[in-house]
Order: C-alpha cells, then structure tokens, then sequence
C-alpha cells in the first residue's frame, strides 16, 4: 500500500522505532529491483538483505548499497481513466452530489514523478539537557473577603543525559510541491516496489526535477533527528551524533494531477498513481454566509409592511443612509440594492 | 562479475579464496565458506576476511538449548584514553579561567535547541559546542577533578578494558546501547575459541566499522553521570582502539520469554532477539 | 545536451540532474563530471493563452473582485536566477529583463527541466540573460521558465498580471476593487416566498406585539428545519 501523508508543513516523515520502520526483512516490506550478476535476470530484493539467490540461475548473490546518491522510482499502477474516476468521485463526495462531472470541464490532466529524499539509517548518539516538568500548585492566601484560593504554574527542570539508537527514516520533498497541492507531504516507503531509475525513462514520462540538493537535505534531516532524539517537553542544550549505513537517495513517487474549471475558478486535485487515492483536492465550497439572513429579512420585512406598508421603503432608506456613512463615499442607490440583495442572499458555489 | 547501476552492486557471492558459493543469509554481514571453512564479512562494496570466535561456556555442564549471540568486542586504549583526558581537561581549564578573568555578562536567554547543537556527523564538520560559547552561571560545567581521576584509575587498574556491542538483528535498536551497557559493564572473562557456526546462532547485522562508532557511545554511557554528562569532555574525547575488533559468539540459554547471558549472568527478554543463522526461503 | 564519451567519443544525450551515463555506443559506465558555474535549464510548456486567461479569472474570482475583460495574452520565457534564502531554502529571483511586475518565486515550479537549448522554446520569444547575472555570485541555476503576461481591463482600468507556465501561479498586485456577491435567483425566489408566508401568518396575530411574535416564532422555526436539513445532507456528503 502507498501512502503519501499529509502532515503539518516542515514535519518530515516517520521516524522512530516503529517495527515496520525498523528494516527487518518482515513480509511486505519494501523491495528494490536489482539485476542477477549471473544471468541479468531482474529480481526484487528487501530492504536490509545482503544476500539473496537468484530464482531464474539459482546463483547466490552479494547485495551492497555503494556510496552515494541512488535514486528509485515507482511506477504508476493506475490509468488515467481511473484518476479520472476517483477525482470526480471524490469531488462528488465533497460537495454531497452537488457538483457532479457534468457541472465541471477537465482542462489538463497529466502524470508526473515526483522526488522526496529520504535518509535512513541508525541513528546513535547522546543528547543532554533539562526535563521540564510543570505542575500546577494551589495555594490559599488572604482576601479581602476571606481566604481564596490561587493556582499558580511551577516549573522544575532536572538535567538529563541520555544516549540513543534507534533505526531512522527520514523523507522531504525535493522540490516544491506547493503548485501540485502536496505542501507538507511525506513518503512513506514501505510495502513499496521500488526499481532503479534511468534517467533514459525521462524521454518517455514527466519527472519533476529536484531543486534541493543532497547537502540541504541531509542538513535538514539532521536537524530534524536531533530533536526527534530528545525527550518531549525538555530543552536541549547539547548534543553529537552519528548516522550509521547512512542511505539517502531520491524516490520518484507518480501523482496524477488533474485541473477542472467549476463556474470561473479552477480547482486542481492530486492522485496517487500507485493506488487510486486522492490525496488532496480543492473542492467548490459552499458558500453558507447569508443564510440567517434569509429567513430575518423576510421575517421583518413581513413585520414592517403587516403594520404599515410605506414602512418598508422607510425602513430600506434607512439603512442606506446608515451604509453610505459608514463606507464614507457615495454609492448609487441601484448598485447599493444589488449590493445589499448579494449580502443577504447570494448563496450557491 | 559484478552489476553497478545507479542502484545497488550486485556481486556473484563466492569465497574470496576457493571461489565456492556461499550461503544466503538474508540481511547478516558474515558468510562462512563450507568448502574452505573461511569466513567472510561485508565491508562495503565488497566482502572481507573476518575472525569470528565463540565464547567459552563456564565451568559445568553445558545446557543443551544453547542460543549464540554475535557481539563486537572493541579494547579500549587505556594509557591513550588517560592521555587524551588529561590534555582535553587542561584546555578547557585553560579556556574558564581565560572566560572568568573576562568578566562576561552571563547569558540569561534560553539557548536555542538548534544553535546548541553539537553535530558530529559522518560527512559534515561541526565544531563542538562548550567552551566557545557564552553559558549562564559557570562558563563551562567541569567533572569534579578527584571524580574524573579515581574514575579513569579505576578502569586502567583493570589492564583491559573492552566494550561490547550487541550485533545481533534486533526489532528495536535501543537495546543494542543497553545490552551492550549491560554486558560491558559485566567485565565477563573473555576465554575464546574458532567458532564452528554449528548450534543456532543470531545473525550479525552490523559490521565492524559501525561496531566502533557504537562503542564509543556504550562505553561514555558507563561513565558516572558527572563525568558522562559534561558535554565539553565527552564531545572532545575521540576514543581509540588497542585493536581491531573481534567477533565473538556468546551463549545464551532461554528461559521463557527471557534468554540468560551464561558468560555475562544477566537476562534480557527474548523479543529483543532478531533473525537466526540460517539460508532463508524466499532466495 | 550532448557529452562525448571519454573512452569511445560518442556522443551521449544527458539530462538535467543526472549524474552517471550508460555510454550507448561502448556500454562504459561513466561519471558526469559537474561543470563549473550554475546550469542552465528551460522548463519546456505548451502554450495555451486560454488556460492563462482561466488563471487569471479564477484568481480574481477567488479575491472576490471584478471580473477581468478584453484579456490580451503575451508569452515569453524568462530567465530567473536560483538562489538559496537564508533558510536554505530555493528562490527564484527574476534577471534584468524580466516584466516589471515580476517579483522573486518562493520556489520554482517543479516540472521537467532540460538544459538550455533555444530550440525547446520553439517559436516562442525568450527573453536574453543579462552575462552580469549570469555571474552573480550564489546562483545555483538559471532557469528559462515559461511567463504569460495578460493585458486586461476590470474596475474601469486597465492592468496587468503574470501567470507562470506549468504551476499557473498568479501574480497580480494591482487587482481590481472587490464587488459585492450577486444575488442568486433561487436565494431571491426563497426570499420572496418566506416573505409572502411570513405575511400571511402575521395575519394571525391581531395586535403589533403578537404580530411579531408569530412571525418571530414561524420565522425561528423555518430556520431550524433549515439548518437541519443543511446538516443532514452534509452528513451524507
């Protein structure tokens, strides 16, 4: 299963010793595709394993990962068609039948591989620091009408130094994804099929280029470790650490994105090409503003002219005298009714 | 033969010195050729000759569920560990009385987790945090001196000192740091001999390299924690080695949901236990 | 762009980012050694003034202002220079010859980039890089990305607008006066019935003080079966 994550903007992805994340060579975790030194065959190889045999020549095979960037791709397993289905869909859904296929016209629709780093490793280190911990204390003290009670925060911080290792993995985009609705995503690599990228594919399919290079990255993924190492809730004064089998290399992960004209905006959703799913999608919004006022501009409006019918008029000019001095400029009295009948019931998408 | 890609190097698995195949272990780092009996060890691209011993079982009876776990064994070098200390406390004794006799205002700020951080990471240069910047109170937090001395007299009175760290595949990799705390702090009597491979045995995932990296953070978590916690000491202290690493197979016998170190005399819990030695199925 | 082979002199095509070749004429694995100064890339766009002109309404639609009119659409493709803000993070920053209203992108857009080769602009005006910025210190790239550049009129003036090729990223800083929602037509029609049945009811009360109060409790009631069913039909959405 793939999955990109939506998640707050600058937090990287999962860390921490989560089995799955721990690199065991568990059934379903993520494989890469290598070729048989022996017979060229291609083979898929889990992450982790150094040894493998080839199921096509049976020859036994030595795995390594040699310094350096690698970079991986996963191909896309869903037509266009589908993507096509699961946007409009999921707009459907969104907007509870209201916007339908019929009610938009597709303008562009197009696959693209889109880069993340990803770092992993063992991370071993030490960190120190100061453990805050906050208590709120009550204490009574004199009033002016007897004794009264005053909570009051505490605050007590203990040195701590901890030393750590734990298995990391690390993802950030490598471009700006901003345009293509994934701000703040993060690729989760497990139960992936991985295969080597040539860069020849790119004659046939739409790669973003990544715009940041492996130095920022692993700068940032660094930052980022040092104080996922760290106690929640403490302050950390120093630290030093070392990322062991240290692997980062570029993933293309495949997103459809589709743009569709509803009335005269248009909205863009993103798939995951990998199984289906939408990932983000902006939706028509209803507009809800007005709707108290449907039912209280009748209502007194009723009210004025069962007492007395010139009422209403009085009352309209009114409250355009009372608009016209607050906007502090005139305002033709035909664009002000039009103004006013938009405020108050100008519903719909 | 080998492949390179721009993805991984694939090489036909054969001993380095007969040429025979050698068997698929899956993610361990060490294959032992049955033609020739030489073991090999990953070593990067490549796959080197490596010693691997096995621990001798205390006097008595040999239980019969015996459970083999790979540690590194790294000796520390003492009179170089001494040295080192004694010259990175004089400095920075050196650089308090330099930042005293300056009368610096002290720092009221909460430091910037960022800013504080002392990076030392494969790759990239980070000049350690301490003594060049500005710290609240007292410009740099020493180990009490009569500590520090009757501490590293104490390790060198030993003759030996040796880190251990645990290579054996494990779910969750804190345990490599506890264990391998546990068992060098244990001191066992290290009686070795060729290891046979035969019995079941844990895989060794980690290699010799990484070994070393990881020992130096066991062997600083069994500083008292005066001494382990002065960041100005222990970011400057670059521990050396007597010697290359060693492989050593310890036994272990299980006891429920628990394994019983028969070297070390401690238990650990049998969860934290990764892969056996043992051709896996799906190649 | 083309790299000759070192072992047999063929020519290999490379692409942006790459970094090790399979020669196609000796099968030699081969590094590419980077070049120095900062790479020269063209972010290739079919042009399509339509999809530009959409961009632009839907952003105005969005600002809640006029609607544009007499659109006219330029196209060109315009250097920036790719730098890296304080933060590390890339920015690309318009060279001399840019249009006026072009500012620096937080980022630029992400797409299929190719070194720099006029051809890939096909009939479409590039605008030429100034060498000064060319050799401006920290530029890490000089991306040729695709720029339209829209004429139109709205709120009784004429303006102007950019919008990136590929992201369709708007930058409009002077944008029209905002213009009040118009009425919708059922919205007018549900307000005409509420107000002739809210009339009719008030015929049951017979005095000033009971007349409002019908109305205010038909009125009450009309809203809360209102907002129930708006609920309901969002649960089932």
């Amino acid at each position: 299963m793939a999955e990109l994550l939506q998640q707050e903007p600058g937090t990287p992805a999962v860390a921490a010793d989560d089995p799955h994340q721990s690199g065991e060579a568990v059934s379903g975790a993520e494989t890469y595709g290598m070729t048989c030194a022996a017979c060229g065959a291609s083979l898929r190889i889990h992450e982790g394993e150094r040894s493998v045999r080839c199921q096509y020549c049976n020859a036994a095979l030595y795995v390594a990962a040699p310094a350096g960037v690698r970079t991986w791709i996963l191909r896309a397993s869903v037509s266009e068609g589908a993507a096509r289905l699961a946007a409009l869909h999921h707009l459907a859904e969104k907007t509870g039948g209201a916007v339908k296929a019929r009610h938009t016209s597709i303008l562009d629709l197009r696959l693209i591989y889109v880069p993340f780093w990803r770092m992993s490793g063992r991370l071993a280190g030490r960190i120190s620091g100061d453990e805050v911990i906050r208590r709120v204390v009550e204490t009574t003290v004199p009033g002016p009408d007897g004794t009264r009670v005053v909570k009051r925060t505490e605050e007590e911080r203990s040195p701590f130094t901890k030393y750590v290792c734990k298995r990391i993995d690390w993802s950030t985009p490598a471009c700006a994804l901003r345009y293509l609705g994934l701000q703040g995503i993060a690729l989760r690599t497990r139960m992936l099929a991985w295969d080597v990228f040539d860069h020849g594919m790119r004659e046939t399919i739409h790669t973003a280029l990544p715009m940041k290079t492996a130095e920022r990255a692993r700068e940032d993924g660094y930052r980022y470790l040092a104080t996922l190492a760290a106690p929640s809730g403490s302050i950390v004064r120093s630290s030093r650490f070392d990322l062991l089998g240290e692997d980062l290399s570029i993933y293309y992960f495949p997103v459809y994105i589709l743009r569709y004209r509803h009335g005269d905006r248009i909205y863009s959703t993103t798939i995951d090409a990998s199984d289906g799913h939408v990932i983000r999608a902006d939706v028509p919004e209803r507009r809800e503003r007005g709707s108290r006022a449907l039912f209280i501009v009748p209502a007194v409006t009723a009210f004025l002219a069962g007492t007395w019918l010139p009422l209403v008029p009085i009352a309209a000019a009114a409250l355009y005298i009372y608009d016209v001095v607050r906007a502090g400029a005139p305002v033709m009295p035909h664009r002000w009714i039009v103004a006013r009948l938009g405020a108050w019931f100008g519903g719909g998408r | 033969m080998s492949m390179k890609t721009d993805g991984l190097t694939v090489q036909r698995l054969q001993c380095q010195h007969c040429g025979a195949e050698l068997p698929v272990m899956g993610r361990s780092i060490v294959f032992r050729c049955a033609a020739c009996r030489r073991l090999w060890a990953a070593s990067g691209e490549h796959l080197g000759p490596v010693r691997v011993d096995r621990a001798v079982i205390p006097s008595g009876p040999a239980p019969g569920d015996i459970l083999h776990l790979p540690f590194w064994v790294a000796e520390i070098d003492l009179p170089r560990l001494e040295s080192d200390v004694s010259k990175i406390m004089n400095s920075l004794r050196h650089t308090q009385v330099r930042l005293a006799e300056a009368a610096l205002v002290p720092d009221d700020r909460e430091p910037d987790p960022l800013t504080e951080l002392g990076l030392n990471l494969i790759g990239i240069e980070t000049p350690p945090s301490g003594a060049q910047r500005i710290v609240p109170g007292a410009a740099i937090a020493l180990p009490p001196s009569a500590e520090l001395d009757f501490f590293l007299r104490t390790i060198a009175d030993q003759g030996i000192f040796r880190v251990f760290v645990p290579a054996f595949d494990s779910p969750g990799e804190q345990v490599r740091l506890s264990v391998g705390r546990l068992m060098t702090h244990r001191r066992p009597e290290l009686r070795t001999a060729p290891s046979d491979g035969a019995g079941r045995t844990a895989v060794p995932v980690i290699q010799a390299a990484e070994a070393l990296i990881l020992a130096r953070y066991i062997f600083f978590s069994t500083f008292p924690a005066s001494i382990g916690s002065c960041a100005a000491l222990i970011d400057r202290l670059e521990v050396q080695y007597a010697a290359e690493p060693l492989l050593v197979e310890f036994p272990f016998v299980p006891h429920g949901g628990e394994v019983e170190s028969l070297v070390g005399g401690f238990h650990i819990p049998a969860r934290t236990i990764g892969a056996l030695a043992e051709e896996t199925a799906s190649s | 762009m083309r790299v000759s082979c070192s072992l047999c002199g063929g020519e290999n095509e490379i692409l942006p980012g790459q970094k090790m070749l399979f020669c196609s004429f000796c099968g030699s694995a081969l590094a590419i050694e980077e070049r120095a100064g900062p790479e020269h890339l063209i972010l290739p766009h079919q042009r399509n003034d339509r999809l530009a002109a959409d961009a632009l309404r839907s952003h105005l639609s969005i600002a809640g202002t006029a609607a544009p009119r007499d659109i006219r659409v330029e196209f060109s493709y315009v250097p920036f220079l790719l730098v890296e803000n304080e933060k590390g993070d890339p920015v690309a920053c318009p060279c001399r010859g840019a249009p006026r209203e072009t500012g620096p992108i937080p980022a630029p857009p992400a797409g299929d980039y190719r070194f720099f080769d006029g051809s890939l602009a096909g009939d479409e005006k590039i605008v030429p890089l100034d060498p000064a910025d060319a050799e401006a210190p920290g530029v890490l790239r000089v991306l040729h990305l695709p720029l339209y550049r829209l004429l139109y009129r709205a709120g009784g003036k004429k303006r102007r607008a950019l919008v990136m090729g590929e992201s369709l990223y708007v930058y409009a800083d002077d944008l029209p006066p905002r213009r009040a929602p118009a009425p919708s037509a059922p919205g007018l029609v549900a307000a005409l019935a509420l107000t002739a049945a809210f009339l009719l009811v008030g015929r049951l009360g017979h005095s000033f003080a009971a007349r409002g109060l019908v109305i205010a409790v038909a009125a009450a009631a009309a809203w809360a079966v209102f907002a129930l069913r708006s609920r309901m039909v969002r649960a089932d959405g």
